[in-house]
């Protein structure tokens, strides 16, 4: 059962397990994998010369896991990952986690020690299906070589339908080097959801004519079920509000006059304030999330619900519901949308003219703020990148207080342009995450806003991205600190600083990223931002990496402290008379 | 923590058991009985008494119905502490007690 390298490539002609693995994902519409090879991956890296599909040779498993979930978030296509078996595999437990906390449709390959030392602690065995259990949607383990195509295929429509999702399927180093057939299986069993109760869209049409102050409160299944113009559409017809959450930024454009942008611990006062003074939620492919909730008992207390969503689990998980709706968020939007546009607007009770000037206003009053005192601020430094970029570039964004001045501040205007690990909150996530996008995006710019406690998380793989020519920048916002955990210290720890220090020269980002061949520049001063940012963008040969040191001691406001309710929302510094800074 | 009766029909593979609990044990849900019955080739049917607090038993019951391996789930507790919402509002149909 050795490896022939040179076999027919008919469907149904003989193979190694190998090769049948590299026609699944050939025959899966796979272009791009992300991996690390290994002693239990030889057969799989052997059988992957003859291939067409770009294997992009990642420096860390972790680096391949969350670049598949760039690759997958930037392009809606399953992000496939490859990793060893043993200490290859546990490394992907946390891009598989982050996949799973944000729905992010991945395919996850991992070699197996041979069959016949299953369970003897053969080296490098790890019983990753054990490990990977509680964080994958479903994983395999195959031990008959035969199917191998049915799983593969399984794995594909398991990781990209209902509730996208990782999947995992592990596959013994005997099982690739057996010889087996190749046969793709015609079409997978696909569990269809149930068409929609006339009566459940009958009670969302009435909650939502009875309204006096509804908000439509977006989620990451909006951008998974593409059914931005339908919210869209939703709004424009209501008049509603509508607020954006972390995973569904850019779903409506910012600029949108009714986009209230981020809601949440560090979202907008207008956008955490309707919520709270709703009389309606219109939930769409969210979770209720409690970073977006704040204390559940005080949240939206006056608030009815609709609740769309496509996992049957998040309907009155956290928040119980009036209407709820598994569905595909798309097309449950197309049947409200029939049936509410035909009463509309004879059935409406009462205007929102009045809710929209409510809301109008505490956007107006309560705009983001910070103080400029000469010390380069990183609300600066990503107000000039927004500037510079106005929407056209696709970020992505580590954790912390950097992903949510990203947040706040980058325009977003389309869907999938802002990408960063919500769920999880995995710190290290945006350099390989970027490098993903870039490659699912190619024609589009990319900039990674990173933090200097993540960036040195996964900093290796500007290794890779300089040897595949994938060009992109990192914005790493340099405050010395972890900066949120500070940040948190600074506020409700008496300022008891700990174990929060990391020294701004250590390592010299410059230099470092010199020494992975990319391009490094420092930024200290307000006045140095503009020609830097100009010189890094019209860079599109190699990733440049920007040392922005900025002020240590600066917080992300507003903030809602944990465990409180979101009424208790802190503004931070506030303009005196008219705003000097912030927007 | 009352006692909830829960039946479940699951595919007849390795490990399916440990998904089972995967799912209880992060729910807090201990097993008080247990009695499995291989149903035919692929089916066995799990019949078990779960302690768990009288809210989670919806959600503890919303996510076994997601495993794929699990094809089946009726909650048989004397209790009517299915959560609300995690029955599918509009997918009627589906096995449930």
């Amino acid at each position: 059962m050795s490896t022939t390298k040179n076999d027919d490539q008919a469907s149904n002609a003989t193979c190694t397990g190998a090769q049948a693995v590299i026609r699944s994902l050939e025959a899966a519409g796979t272009e791009i994998i992300f991996g690390l090879p290994g002693g239990a991956l030889l057969p799989f890296y052997d059988a992957l010369l003859d291939s067409p599909i770009r294997h992009v040779l990642m420096r860390h498993e972790q680096g391949a896991g969350h670049a598949a979930e760039g690759y997958a978030q930037a392009t809606g296509r399953p992000g496939v990952c490859v990793a060893t078996s043993g200490p290859g595999a546990t490394n992907l437990v946390t891009p598989l986690a982050d996949a799973f906390m944000d729905s992010v449709p991945l395919v996850a390959i991992t070699g197996q020690v041979s069959r016949s030392v299953i369970g003897k602690d053969a080296f490098q065995e790890a019983d990753t299906i054990g490990v990977t259990l509680p964080v994958t949607k479903h994983n395999f383990k195959v031990f008959d070589p035969d199917e191998i195509p049915t799983v593969v295929s399984e794995a594909f429509h398991l990781a990209t339908s209902g509730r996208p999702g990782p999947v995992l399927v592990d596959i013994p180093k005997d099982v690739q080097q057996a010889t087996t057939t190749f046969s793709w299986p015609a079409s997978s069993t696909h569990k269809e959801v149930d068409d929609i109760d006339t009566a459940v869209l009958d009670a969302a049409v009435s909650l939502i004519l009875a309204a006096k102050r509804p908000v439509v409160y977006a989620g990451g299944g909006v951008v998974k079920s593409d059914a931005s113009s339908e919210v869209t559409r939703l709004i424009d017809l209501v008049g509603a509000p509508v607020v954006t959450t972390l995973m569904a930024r850019g779903v409506v454009p910012d600029s949108h006059p009714l986009c209230l942008g981020m809601p949440g611990m560090h979202g907008s006062f207008a956008a955490v304030t309707a919520m709270q003074r709703a009389d309606l939620l219109i939930a769409l492919g969210t979770r209720f999330d409690d970073r977006v909730t704040g204390r559940l008992d005080g949240f939206a207390p006056e608030a009815r619900v609709i609740h769309v969503d496509i996992d049957p689990i998040e309907i009155g998980k956290n928040r119980k519901v009036d209407v709820g709706i598994v569905s595909d968020v798309r097309a449950a939007l197309h049947r409200l949308l029939e049936r509410l546009s035909r009463r509309w607007p004879e059935a409406r009770g009462d205007d929102l003219e009045a809710w929209a000037a409510t809301v109008a206003f505490w956007q107006r009053n309560h705009p983001l703020y910070y103080e400029r005192d000469g010390r380069l601020k990183p609300q600066f430094v990503l107000e000039r990148l927004a500037d510079m970029t106005r929407g056209d570039a696709v970020v992505t964004a580590g954790v912390g207080q950097h992903q949510m001045w990203a947040s706040q501040l980058m325009p977003c205007e389309r869907p999938r342009s802002f990408i960063t690990s919500g769920g999880l909150g995995t710190m290290g996530f945006a350099v390989p995450a970027a490098l993903g996008a870039k490659l699912g995006r190619p024609n589009e710019r990319v900039i990674a806003i990173d933090g200097d406690g993540c960036f040195q998380m996964t900093a290796q793989e500007l290794a890779t991205a300089v040897t595949e020519r994938i060009p992109f920048v990192v914005a790493v916002i340099n405050n010395g600190h972890l900066g949120m955990v500070r940040q948190w210290q600074e506020m409700f720890y008496e300022s008891r600083f700990s174990q929060v220090e990391l020294p701004p020269d250590v390592p010299d980002i410059c230099r470092l990223a010199e020494a992975y061949g990319a391009i490094g520049f420092r930024v200290e001063h307000e006045d140095d931002v503009d020609p830097t940012l100009d010189k890094a963008l019209s860079i599109n040969d190699r990733p440049v990496v920007i040392d922005f040191r900025v002020d240590p001691h600066e917080m992300c406001f507003p903030i809602v402290p944990a465990g409180a309710s979101n009424d208790e929302i802190l503004l931070g510094p506030q303009p005196a008379g008219s705003a000097k800074g912030g927007r | 923590m009352n006692p909830h009766r829960l039946v479940l029909l699951l595919d007849n593979c390795p490990g399916v058991l440990a998904r089972v609990c995967t799912v209880l044990h992060r729910h807090a849900s201990n097993i008080e009985s247990l009695e499995l019955q291989t149903q035919d080739d692929s089916t066995t049917r799990a019949a078990m008494t779960l302690s768990c607090p009288d809210d989670d038993l919806g959600l503890i019951a919303a996510r076994l119905r997601n495993l794929v391996n699990v094809r089946a789930v009726s909650t048989l507790s004397n209790t009517t502490a299915v959560g609300q919402g995690h029955q599918s509002p509009n997918r009627r149909t589906r096995e449930e007690t």
